[in-house]
């Protein structure tokens, strides 16, 4: 395990690691402070920051073709349209 | 290189292709032949056909009286939805892009065959695995909810076989998601030199468009068939409303599925048609490009309309609004494709062999569903026809007469490249002209009835409907007969009939410069591409022979 | 190995191949988006209409084994990605190694989840008759629990078992990880069931908490 860590090119995927620790515990630690409404936001706004690093670093889409990244922005355009269109309903009723 | 289309068809020609590849059960069953998956898909999907035809035909015979018939009010329900269940989920969604799809797409591009073979049987066999969980289903009981599954009915009272038939779909979901997966890829990876995304054959543009909804939209629904097992099997589901579960919300999930799944059953009609027009117009597509745009535009809109299936659920009426004005949005690519049909007709050397016939049928029948679809994007006149015979015309108008005219004007278009014979002309023209007088027979008269009040999904109607109906029903023996007659004439092609040589119709087109029936890898010779799609030349001398 | 046994016969070169099989595990991701999406659009809904209700419901999950099973995963992200890395550079022992203990980690959630899910079924946490918390619609929290951790746990599994394969494939040298795309593939798949916990953790965890 030694020879992992010493290649300098490791860093990468051992510092998207640190990140994605100290973010699960701050988002813990942040729900136990009463902010209301706030709660939920920093919940969620924190697990979209752990995904991004998780997507770009982890999952070297940065690295990757056109390709693969339109394919991951279709899914999240699709989720938005069902999230949107589905709100529409249940926001104005 | 020899020019294969030269060759004579001699016996000779007939000697390694991919029919002629094996003759075992073993070789069909285990085959990663994308071309030998199409035939195993056709035979699949024509079973569904008949079965859910089954259906329809007791459904006519019971209407054929306003009184209850042959069937109680419970089995009426059961058969109903049988025939939706199986329709929809067993055949218009898989039939066209797994069995014509799966056959062409790989020659239409030079390729050969699809990037995923082994998934690509996969894919069958989970369709298989899905239609014998919902036959099961049908053995043992039936299911008398609807094709629509809608809560909390289907998921804590009926007392019908509804798990078995969800995890049915379920099952045959994944097919169909593997399906899409394997076109998309095939489509952006495996296209031979020189068949840049503009020169794509539009068939090919339609199968991208439907493999997107197959890829997007599907997992939507495999979802909300586990949250009905759920609910029914372990008692965990979100739907029950003395848990505060909500049934609209259910409608929103399911239609997030089922409307573009409606375009899943007409975008490659669209792309079959297009092929056909050209061919025997002569002509260049009108507005290749347009038609490009229209088919991914409309793939796209599909999916932000789900809502006009639920403008009476007590959906919010700003949501209605808004659904109301995207339905009317997504009629502009589907004009702009008729339009355009037209002007491709315009000046072109027309003639009428059996797949122009269905073809032109297919333009006429659609825009007629089309039209009345804008009816019923419409808030005010959906609310008078909601839920009546109205809505059921105009869906069988796209569905049955759209996509089963373009899917039998591809059978005839591509029958003499899928098996190397002739078919009769004479028979199949009079077929064609038959299903289009049938089907308007059958359907046209539940327009009317559907304007003048009566609901579907009931057995037994008021005396003052029975004309409409009588009407109906004789107009569903004439399909029927319809439906029937080319299980004749291509047996008898596929035994007897005359050698097709490798382009009959004196198409464009890669797929027709290859061999009929094609060789195991499809091309002999890595296949020039032609520098447009669609290069007839009217007015000119015919290249052919 | 030549380069010729390790191509597909309908792909030209191993370009061609890579190409295809890396836009089709993200296309298939993006299916599985949509898969989990729906379970996620009827908790923002549910959420919505009963927040009251889900707070008082998440507050009765089990923050501990949640909180360690996320840094399991976590942590499970990194060694996959280490895989990658190892197997571009052609190191395939160590690859081997990592994928190891990734499925070490991906076992130790399963394990941990057992516990809580027994716990869960003890506290009356199952919805039906036995079920203990007051308002109706703590039911569709515990509902969509249960659904939702059920679906993400089937995944890990699918994903053990895929990695497990890989292992053994990679020890018996059957293809060469600089040419061949599987380990890239199946650990992009491993990252997204890791995504999906990511999001279900605060969903499910820490709602109710302050």
């Amino acid at each position: 395990m030694k020879a992992l860590f010493r290649k300098s090119a490791l860093l990468p995927e051992v510092a998207a690691w640190v990140g994605l620790l100290v973010l699960m515990v701050v988002s813990l630690v942040s729900s136990y402070v009463p902010l209301g409404l706030g709660n939920g936001i920093a919940n969620l706004a924190i697990a979209g920051v752990q995904m991004l690093v998780v997507v770009f670093v982890l999952m070297h889409l940065k690295e990757g073709g056109a390709l693969p990244r339109l394919a991951a922005a279709a899914g999240a355009f699709w989720l938005a349209i069902f999230f949107t269109l589905t709100f529409s309903d249940f926001l104005t009723r | 290189m020899t020019d294969i289309a030269a060759l004579p068809p001699t016996r000779a020609g007939l000697h390694g292709n991919y029919l002629s590849a094996g003759h075992t059960v073993a070789s069909w069953l285990f085959t990663t032949d994308h071309k030998r998956i199409a035939i195993l898909y056709i035979a699949s999907t024509t079973l569904f056909f008949f079965i859910g035809g089954a259906a329809a035909t007791l459904i006519r015979i019971e209407l054929f009286t306003p009184d209850s018939g042959i069937l109680t009010a419970d089995g009426y329900n059961r058969v109903f939805t049988l025939h939706g269940v199986i329709m929809v989920f067993f055949f218009l969604v898989p039939v066209v892009p797994s069995t014509l799809g799966n056959f062409l797409l790989p020659l239409m591009i030079g390729a050969r065959d699809v990037a995923f073979p082994k998934i690509n049987l996969l894919s069958w066999y989970l369709s298989i695995a899905g239609g014998a969980l919902a036959l099961y289903s049908l053995l043992a009981g039936g299911i008398d909810t609807g094709w629509t599954f809608y809560t909390p009915y289907s998921s804590i009272y009926s007392n019908s076989f509804v798990t078995a038939t969800a995890a049915g779909i379920f099952v045959a979901g994944f097919g169909s998601i593997a399906t899409g997966l394997n076109f998309i890829v095939t489509i952006h990876t495996l296209r031979a030199r020189g068949m840049t995304w503009f020169r794509l054959p539009l068939f090919v543009w339609s199968l991208y468009a439907t493999s997107l909804i197959m890829l997007l939209a599907t997992p939507v629904l495999a979802m909300t068939m586990v949250l009905i097992i759920a609910e029914r099997v372990f008692g965990i589901g979100v739907f029950d409303p003395e848990r505060g579960g909500d049934p609209i919300l259910f409608q929103h999930l399911f239609w997030f599925y089922s409307h573009p799944a409606v375009y899943i059953m007409i975008l490659p009609g669209m792309g079959i048609v297009t092929e056909i027009i050209t061919c025997f117009a002569r002509r260049r597509v009108f507005g290749y490009e347009f038609m490009v745009y229209a088919l991914i535009g409309i793939a796209v809109i599909g999916f932000f309309v789900w809502g006009h299936h639920m403008f009476v659920s007590g959906q919010s009426g700003y949501a209605s609004l808004v659904f109301s004005f995207l339905s009317f949005l997504v009629a502009v690519p589907s004009a702009i494709k008729v339009f355009n049909w037209t002007a491709t007709l315009y000046r072109g050397e027309i003639t009428f062999p059996a797949p122009m016939l269905y073809a032109l049928g297919f333009v006429g029948l659609f825009t007629l569903g089309g039209l009345t679809g804008l009816f019923l994007a419409s808030l005010p006149v959906d609310i008078h026809v909601t839920q009546t015979y109205f809505v059921v015309a105009h869906f069988h108008y796209i569905m049955v007469g759209g996509m089963v005219s373009a899917l039998f004007g591809g059978l005839h278009f591509w029958w003499p490249k899928i098996t190397g014979k002739l078919y009769s002309d004479s028979f199949a023209r009079f077929a064609a002209v038959l299903m289009f007088l049938g089907f308007n027979f059958t359907f046209f008269p539940q327009f009317i009835l559907g304007y003048l009040g009566m609901p579907r999904r009931y057995h037994a109607y008021p005396p003052e409907f029975q004309v409409w109906n009588v009407l109906s029903s004789a107009g569903a023996v004439i399909l029927a007969a319809a439906y029937l007659m080319p299980l004749g004439y291509f047996a008898w092609s596929f035994l007897w009939g005359e050698r097709a040589g490798s382009n009959p119709w004196d198409a464009t087109g890669l797929e027709w410069q290859t061999a009929s029936p094609p060789p195991e890898h499809n091309f002999e010779a890595p296949p020039q591409v032609p520098e447009v799609p669609y290069d007839y030349h009217p007015g000119r001398e015919s290249a052919r022979d | 190995m030549t380069d010729q046994a390790a191509i597909a016969e309908q792909f030209d070169d191993l370009a061609q191949q890579r190409e295809a099989t890396e836009i089709g595990i993200w296309a298939f991701l993006a299916t599985e988006v949509l898969f989990f999406g729906a379970l996620l659009v009827c908790y923002a809904v549910y959420r919505y209409q009963y927040p009251a209700a889900f707070l008082a419901a998440a507050r009765e999950a089990n923050v501990v084994f949640g909180t360690v099973n996320a840094a399991l995963l976590l942590t499970s992200s990194m060694t996959v990605a280490l895989a990658v890395r190892m197997g571009r550079a052609g190191q395939a022992r160590l690859s081997g190694h990592a994928l190891l203990a990734t499925v070490a980690l991906g076992l130790g959630f399963l394990v941990v989840k057992a516990f809580e899910y027994t716990g869960d079924i003890q506290d009356g946490l199952f919805p039906g008759p036995g079920f203990r918390l007051a308002p109706p619609q703590t039911q569709i929290f515990w509902s969509l629990y249960w659904i939702m951790t059920g679906v993400h746990a089937l995944h890990l599994i699918v994903g053990i078992g895929v990695l497990l394969t890989i292992f053994v494939l990679l020890r018996r040298s059957a293809f060469d990880p600089r040419h061949n795309t599987t380990v890239e593939v199946s650990c992009l798949y491993w990252h997204f069931v890791d995504i999906v916990w990511i999001f279900l953790y605060p969903l499910l965890y820490l709602p109710g908490r302050s």
